[in-house]
């Protein structure tokens, strides 16, 4: 009997976990908060003042543009594959929320040492690249199934920036990996944070995630298709490319499974280079030693603490990201490659190297191990 | 059902999504809108943010008497937005024709060829005429959807209410 009230429970706790907080309700609440913050920042920064009149300073414009597209007419294009035109958007953003998953918000496994995300076990990276590049390619057929030349030609350039930066991408995500010894999101996470008993990796091996850093933040703009790497929907040449024919609800799933993507990319640069949700413990103080890592992974408060440090570094992320946005005009597509081919990819190839020859050589010689 | 209803019918008034059609102008009145959007009157403060696919949009801005050859495409692209859709004629010749008005080639006013919502006058209208018809359409909206504006958007001076009211009316 109480075997069986005790699963119920863990059932409960575990759904709640997946569907509220820090699952999908949570993902989606800070995809729109996330979405806010851009767009205002983006204006501040052009001198403008952005959203005001919807909530406090426009915090609910994301929102209303959601219902606003949800209530509207839903069109397809008589051309257009009906049924793929209409799966897309709903594959586009369950992929987007399985990727966020993965990312370590809160202990969602205590049985194992360290913060776990919902999803997590051994090479889950490769689950995540994987799936990162399944978005891509969701973005692609959107393209060619609304058999619309607009959209042919965002999706042919989608590919373009698929085969461009994905590689850079997934090179600068080794790094870390390498550093730690691990395919596992949180294990790459504890280990760097030196937490949860986990044991950290001397301070000299931090300098090597600088520019994996760099190369990542500049690798996941063009993931995410925003400004400088927006040729693929461009709305001055091909109307917003592989999104022209969506309207209505498939274009409110196509807007949030875009700004999930930016929480996965925040976060994904929190988990991997920032030390994740780890922020008071680093502080060298007797008050935030192992005692209050146990504290914060038993109770409540923990869960609220972490969430919020993730949320302060996230922020951090994305208004790196949305100043880029600003500051660059839309590159053409062959700066883009060649940007790519030319100085990001033997960039990150040439930081591979000196990330090996430093593992293998230098840190011995220096007796840091 | 009710409250979602009305949630999404505020959500209408609060985020629309504007789309620019050229029907034949002179780039007077495009110019204008663009400074609208602009870091001086910033519409977006609004909600109201410009998109480039008819089928994104909310509201259609028209510019310029609707030429012959342009109808056609006007009509079109008009029944390439998705419902609920409104038209906003910019400028003299979107309203009227403007001094196009009975030439051979022209019809005289967006409204000729498709349903229009609202109407913002001048040659070209000045940026904060446009904000004001842009405001008296949302305005509108929310009288006609049901939902009454509890507070006012933004407090205007005395002399700029002035100011924009002469705007309009020249």
């Amino acid at each position: 009997m109480q075997g069986i009230l005790d699963g119920i429970v863990h059932i409960l706790i575990q759904s709640f976990g997946i569907l509220v907080f820090p699952g999908i309700f949570f993902i989606s609440f800070l995809a729109l908060l996330w979405e806010w913050i851009d767009r205002k920042f983006y204006a501040r920064l052009q001198n403008r003042m952005g959203p005001m009149h919807t909530g406090w300073h426009g915090i609910l414009q994301p929102l209303m543009d959601f219902l606003k597209l949800l209530g509207k007419e839903d069109l397809t294009p008589e051309k257009a594959d009906k049924r793929s035109f209409a799966a897309v958007p709903f594959v586009m953003l369950s992929l987007s929320i399985i990727l966020t998953m993965f990312l370590p918000i809160v202990d969602m496994n205590p049985l194992v040492p360290g913060i776990q995300g919902i999803l997590s076990f051994e090479g889950d990276v490769i689950i995540v690249l994987f799936i990162s590049t399944l978005m891509a390619i969701t973005i692609v057929l959107a393209g060619y199934f609304s058999s619309n030349p607009f959209g042919q030609t965002g999706a042919a350039r989608t590919g373009m920036l698929l085969i461009s930066f994905e590689i850079p991408l997934i090179i600068s995500m080794i790094t870390p990996a390498m550093l730690t010894g691990s395919l596992r999101v949180s294990t790459i996470m504890n280990r760097l944070a030196g937490q949860a008993g986990i044991a950290s990796l001397p301070l000299a091996y931090l300098w090597l995630l600088i520019l994996p850093f760099i190369i990542f933040i500049v690798a996941i703009q063009a993931e995410l298709e925003r400004i400088p790497f927006d040729v693929s929907h461009a709305e001055t040449e091909i109307v917003h490319g592989w999104q022209v024919e969506y309207s209505g609800k498939k274009l409110a799933m196509i807007h949030l499974a875009e700004d999930i993507m930016l929480v996965y990319a925040a976060g994904l640069a929190v988990t991997m280079f920032l030390g994740g949700p780890y922020l008071l413990e680093f502080i060298p103080l007797e008050v935030f030693s192992v005692g209050f890592a146990s504290l914060m992974a038993t109770t409540w408060v923990g869960w609220i603490y972490y969430a919020l440090v993730f949320i302060l570094k996230s922020v951090i992320v994305v208004l790196i990201l949305s100043n880029m946005r600003t500051l660059f005009a839309r590159w053409r597509i062959d700066q883009i490659v060649r940007a790519g081919w030319k100085f990001i990819v033997p960039l990150a190839l040439v930081n591979l190297m000196v990330v090996q020859f430093a593992l293998v050589y230098i840190f011995p010689l220096l007796g840091v191990v | 059902m009710g409250f979602l209803r009305k949630l999404i019918n505020r959500a209408r008034v609060k985020s629309p999504y504007v789309f620019h059609f050229n029907s034949g102008s002179c780039n007077g009145c495009d110019i204008e809108i663009i400074a609208a959007l602009m870091p001086r009157l910033d519409l977006e403060r609004f909600g109201i943010k410009l998109v480039g696919s008819p089928r994104h949009a909310d509201v259609m801005l028209c510019t310029g008497p609707v030429t012959e050859q342009i109808k056609p495409r006007l009509q079109r692209i008009y029944e390439q937005m998705a419902e609920p859709k409104f038209v906003v004629a910019i400028g003299s010749c979107a309203c009227s024709g403007g001094v196009f008005r009975g030439s051979y080639n022209v019809l005289g006013g967006v409204d000729q060829a498709i349903p229009v919502t609202a109407y913002i006058p001048g040659c070209p209208p000045k940026p904060s005429a446009i904000t004001y018809g842009a405001y008296k359409l949302l305005e509108v909206l929310s009288e006609q959807l049901g939902i009454s504006e509890d507070v006012a958007a933004e407090p205007v001076a005395e002399e700029q209410t002035e100011s924009i009211k002469e705007a309009v009316e020249a």
